[in-house]
């Protein structure tokens, strides 16, 4: 027999050896689910109206206040108030009841009063690194946190622009911290650093600070997934772009034309993978190396949309 | 119900379903935190879940989607790539006799369909790891059954060009 046929195939996958959690994860999941399962449905029912009545209002208040400002911004807050950085965060374990560390590189803020699940990096103008954030809080639940919505607040230390970047509703306890929330921010509108501040009503619960890089390279609808701050002379090995489209071809060509020696060149990217994203856009991410043999202006080109691009020298901070 | 019994009951039924195809998906055996987050999801989500899916479907529909989340956030694509890669030769080197033939013959299948392009490698794991229906299958990806059953198809082509490529035929096939 020279071909694998379907159901050669499926039967032979089902004899795949199957893996499972052993007793000790499968208990200690289902105890967090249940944990999980029974805070959320005691204070369920009023509780979310509540938070999502208050998210509505405060988004109706907001929203346009944060559009004017935000058109307003460059020129009005420019150098005029320059805020003070809060404490800088710090990574630290999660730590559940059973001394079991959590997310120890990732989970930053202030121990014992507020913490979130941080991404690699905080990116300017970027959904992606601001959807789906755990944030977690300690405190008296009943008397600080229940039927009581989070709101965070960003103010950008250099400009002393504030916003809002999310409004949530704040479960129980998990993972040894007395309150969670799942949520996702408002994009950082500039890059540099950040006061981040955590309101449960009116009591504020903790704040610190962050750095936030500058945006992703855009060209057209595509992103070259490394922040303008760091794109400098070298090798770029493995790097991603993402498109937002359908109908996309399985590869496709970033020219790089060096504008001060007028010299192109063109790399391959490819391993395209598609998924949809929660709002229904169809995007592609594709793999593949590139290179930058110096610092200068150049013209990236993408799917026939162009965009100059500066790579910088390193500096010292 | 309470939702939070649902999902307990839930997990109990298909906790090895789940943990199953993400490790086949991500290609590591570490996926606690993945079905966790998976079942965590399915909880928030509940009021959402219509029975026009069986649950085993809608929750492998949910691990699928934590998993990319999860490496798109952290972007790893490649780590996972070469996880993938690196994965099935492990397999089969702590093994020894017999079973060594039984998980070379795993490793060099499951390598294959790693090295087919995602839609295909999709396909063919919510087919045969996930061991769901064509219709199925199409509810997670969000294709027609007719669109899951010739791209099955031609993923099995391509497969059966690539073992042959690979010579790895005569090895799985005996």
């Amino acid at each position: 027999m020279s071909q694998l046929k379907d159901k050669e195939l499926l039967d032979m996958m089902a004899d795949f050896p199957k893996h499972e959690l052993t007793a000790k994860q499968r208990t200690a999941l289902l105890n967090a689910i249940s944990e999980a399962g029974s805070q959320k449905q005691s204070r369920r029912f009023n509780f979310q109206r509540l938070a999502a009545l208050a998210a509505v209002f405060m988004l109706a208040i907001i929203a346009p206040i944060l559009y004017f400002t935000s058109h307003g911004k460059d020129l009005s807050n420019s150098g005029s108030v320059k805020t003070e950085v809060v404490k800088k965060g710090e990574f630290f374990a999660l730590i559940d009841k059973s001394g079991t560390p959590y997310y120890p590189d990732s989970n930053f803020g202030i121990p014992n009063k507020v913490s979130l699940l941080a991404p690699l990096e905080w990116i300017a103008k970027d959904q992606r690194s601001v959807s789906k954030i755990a944030v977690y809080l300690w405190g008296d639940y009943d008397k600080d946190f229940a039927n009581k919505p989070l709101n965070i607040t960003a103010t950008h230390v250099k400009t002393g622009v504030k916003e809002h970047l999310a409004t949530a509703v704040i479960s129980g306890g998990m993972y040894g911290a007395d309150g969670h929330a799942m949520t996702s921010f408002k994009p950082f509108t500039f890059s540099g650093e950040y006061n981040l501040e955590f309101m449960a009503g009116n009591k504020k619960v903790g704040e610190f600070s962050i750095y936030v890089m500058e945006p992703y390279i855009k060209i057209g609808d595509s992103t070259l997934m490394i922040s303008q701050e760091v794109l400098y002379a070298g090798f770029y090995e493995d790097a991603a772009i993402e498109v937002e489209g359908e109908n996309l071809p399985p590869e496709i060509e970033l020219e790089i034309f060096d504008l001060e020696n007028a010299d192109v060149t063109t790399f391959t990217f490819k391993n395209k993978t598609d998924y949809t994203t929660t709002d229904g856009k169809k995007i592609s991410i594709y793999k593949g190396d590139f290179d930058l043999k110096k610092s200068g202006k150049y013209r990236f080109t993408l799917l026939n949309k162009s965009e100059t691009v500066e790579v910088r020298k390193p500096i010292s901070k | 119900m309470e939702r939070g019994h649902q999902i307990e009951k839930w997990f109990i039924q298909y906790e090895q379903d789940v943990t199953n195809y993400l490790v086949y998906y991500t290609g590591s055996v570490d996926v606690e935190d993945l079905v966790q987050e998976t079942f965590l999801r399915a909880l928030r989500a509940l009021s959402h879940f219509k029975n026009d899916s069986s649950p085993k479907t809608w929750l492998i529909s949910i691990a699928r989607n934590t998993a990319i989340d999860f490496y798109r956030k952290k972007s790893v694509w490649n780590r996972l790539k070469q996880i993938l890669d690196y994965e099935s030769p492990k397999l089969h080197e702590q093994d020894t006799g017999e079973k060594i033939v039984r998980k070379m013959e795993y490793a060099y299948l499951y390598k294959a369909i790693n090295e087919l392009k995602p839609t295909y490698r999709d396909v063919i794991l919510l087919r045969g790891i996930a061991e769901l229906s064509s219709q199925e299958a199409g509810q997670v990806l969000g294709w027609t059954e007719n669109k899951v059953n010739v791209t099955f198809f031609r993923a099995v082509r391509k497969l059966n060009e690539r073992l042959k490529e690979g010579e790895y035929f005569e090895s799985i096939k005996g």
